[in-house]
């Protein structure tokens, strides 16, 4: 059962990325492909027993999701430009550098992974106590300064919209 | 079984497959979702490899990366606003090597 799920939540996954990248329809429907992609994500973080995480990276890809679907239904109102050149020789490489990665990643794997899985895994593991104490103890300093990151972000934004209007 | 190692190698195919969009697309949107799904596959490791070492550090560095990503893709959002009302204000042969 466990392998079941994890074979559907990787195909979701894999599918909702190349739907990301190699997609020729709107940008609406990278944004529907990435939206896919991360409720898979948050699937097999729940595997991997990180519930909170899940949760919150599904919170914030919804929202970021709403402000993508602005974005791209406002791009998609512009005439578009001229014709991107096809770069098959590009492609090509990069297809057979992931190809052979994942081949050679999936064969070596048991060889690599030398520590095994834990056998008894704390109460607390992944929960949101154990997380919170973490992140407001010493990982206080990197929560902050990434608050005060939003905080510019958020501004900056309002600032660009009001030098636009 | 799947386990943490099959998580990490899959991680890898995902940052593979988004590093492709983020090279190879010219379409922005695009290209900065190909970020986000790099993004995604970092964390994807980060939690499987918390999850065997049994250490939950690991997933407060997914947090903090899943922060991380909310603020590139709300500064990416209003620019690439602004940015195309630019362009619609230039019209579609401003120059630019992109396009939406």
């Amino acid at each position: 059962m466990n392998a079941v799920l994890f074979g559907a939540l990787g195909i979701v996954l894999l599918w909702g990325a190349f739907g990301v990248v190699a997609g020729r329809g709107p940008a609406a429907s990278a944004v529907v492909s990435w939206l896919a992609m991360m409720a898979a994500l948050a699937g097999l973080e729940v595997m991997a027993d990180a519930p909170f995480v899940a949760v919150a990276q599904l919170t914030l890809a919804l929202v970021a999701g709403l402000a993508w679907f602005v974005v791209a239904g406002r791009t998609a109102s512009l005439a578009p430009g001229p014709p991107a050149p096809p770069r098959p020789r590009t492609l090509a490489i990069v297809g057979t550098v992931v190809v052979v990665f994942t081949a050679a990643s999936w064969a070596t794997a048991p060889a690599w992974s030398h520590a095994p899985p834990p056998a008894e895994l704390p109460e607390a593991f992944g929960r949101t106590a154990d997380l919170g104490a973490r992140l407001f103890g010493p990982w206080w300093l990197p929560l902050e300064v990434l608050a005060w990151t939003l905080l510019a972000v958020l501004v900056g934004a309002a600032a660009l919209r009001t030098g636009e209007d | 079984m799947a386990g943490p190692e099959h998580l990490v190698v899959l991680s890898g195919l995902l940052f593979a497959v988004g590093m492709v969009g983020a090279l190879a697309r010219r379409n922005v949107v695009r290209v900065l979702l190909s970020l986000q799904v790099m993004l995604g596959a970092v964390s994807l490791a980060l939690v499987a490899l918390s999850r065997q070492h049994g250490d939950a550090e690991g997933q407060v560095v997914a947090l903090l990366l899943a922060l991380v990503g909310a603020a590139q893709g709300g500064a990416g959002v209003s620019l690439l606003v602004v940015w195309a009302r630019g362009r619609a204000r230039a019209g579609p042969a401003d120059g630019s090597s992109f396009e939406c």
